[in-house]
């Protein structure tokens, strides 16, 4: 199963988040790889974050402002290949703030943006990573129920923010 | 096959290649205003249906042509959808067709007369009009990618 975890930012909340998934995040986050990478993140492409000890394949994507079109667009994309070889399951990651990730991501374009972004995003996601980490609880869940659905069918989960 | 035409609202240039696609609109000469009029989904997205991919029907070879809107997606849209037919194993069965950039002024202050200041009934004459500024420029795209499809 492939898990995507969806957000306004794919190397900020989501990127946590995929970590904590995979039981890799310790607290620190300049160390996680494409933390911030904002060059990464236009790209529009899932990033690979890594897989867990059941086989899941956990990716993060980013899409700015429109998460809401995004995510209508990908359950439209799991209704319209409903019989594809492999399974896919969409979530959603939100924290309070988010507005100012995206003004830190802006920053990234001036000289020495990337520590200024790291410097913001550090500030608000120090401060959301217990929102963070109660929506992968609930992920956690969410996915062991998609896993014992069957079939190849993808599943676009409720959103797991309170 | 299943190919997509995505631009902002999903409703002028994305609509008007999957009609040139499906052979409701011609190749050789421009729509008049009543036929533009007449597609399926022409200059009718509600404010619901921006990110749903919206069936326009099946062209001479079987392929599944859709509609979709982005709002400010933008460029990156392709690789968004590309990459999740990838997760899914499906990528060899997916057009992703980005029409914006035929995307006239005029028709920018039809979406804005539409959406924004509410009044759709005086951007109309100005929608069709935009679009047959672009019109060949969407049937030269539409035969691009009937070319890559058949390979």
């Amino acid at each position: 199963m492939n898990i995507l975890i969806l957000g306004t930012s794919g190397v900020h909340h989501t990127l946590i988040a995929a970590n904590m998934l995979l039981d890799r995040f310790k607290g620190e986050l300049t160390t996680m790889k494409g933390y911030c990478d904002t060059w990464l993140d236009r790209s529009g492409c899932p990033i690979y974050v890594g897989t867990d000890r059941d086989g899941h394949r956990v990716y993060t994507l980013g899409v700015g402002r429109e998460l809401k079109v995004a995510r209508k667009a990908l359950g439209s994309m799991l209704e319209l290949f409903r019989d594809s070889p492999h399974q896919v399951v969409v979530t959603e990651i939100t924290i309070q703030g988010e507005l100012w990730i995206r003004m830190a991501m802006l920053c990234s374009h001036l000289p020495w943006g990337r520590r200024v972004n790291e410097l913001i995003s550090g500030r608000v996601l120090r401060g959301q990573l217990p929102r963070i980490q109660s929506q992968v609880e609930r992920l956690r869940a969410q996915i062991g129920l998609a896993s014992g659905e069957g079939g190849n069918h993808g599943a676009l989960l409720e959103r797991v923010a309170q | 096959m299943k190919i997509i035409y995505h631009c902002f609202g999903g409703s002028h240039s994305s609509v008007t290649a999957a009609a040139i696609h499906l052979g409701m609109l011609p190749t050789h000469r421009l729509p008049t205003s009543q036929e533009l009029l007449a597609v399926p989904h022409f200059d009718k997205t509600g404010k619901n249906d921006f990110g749903i991919i919206r069936e326009m029907g099946i062209d001479e070879y079987g392929n599944q042509v859709y509609v979709l809107g982005k709002k400010h997606l933008g460029e990156r849209f392709n690789w968004v959808l590309q990459g999740m037919a990838c997760l899914m194993g499906v990528e060899q069965e997916l057009v992703v067709v980005n029409t914006m950039v035929y995307v006239n002024w005029i028709m920018m202050v039809r979406g804005f007369l539409s959406r924004r200041a509410g009044v759709p009934l005086v951007g109309r004459p100005l929608v069709c009009l935009g679009t047959r500024r672009a019109y060949f420029d969407l049937a030269a795209l539409v035969k691009t990618v009937k070319i890559k499809v058949a390979h």
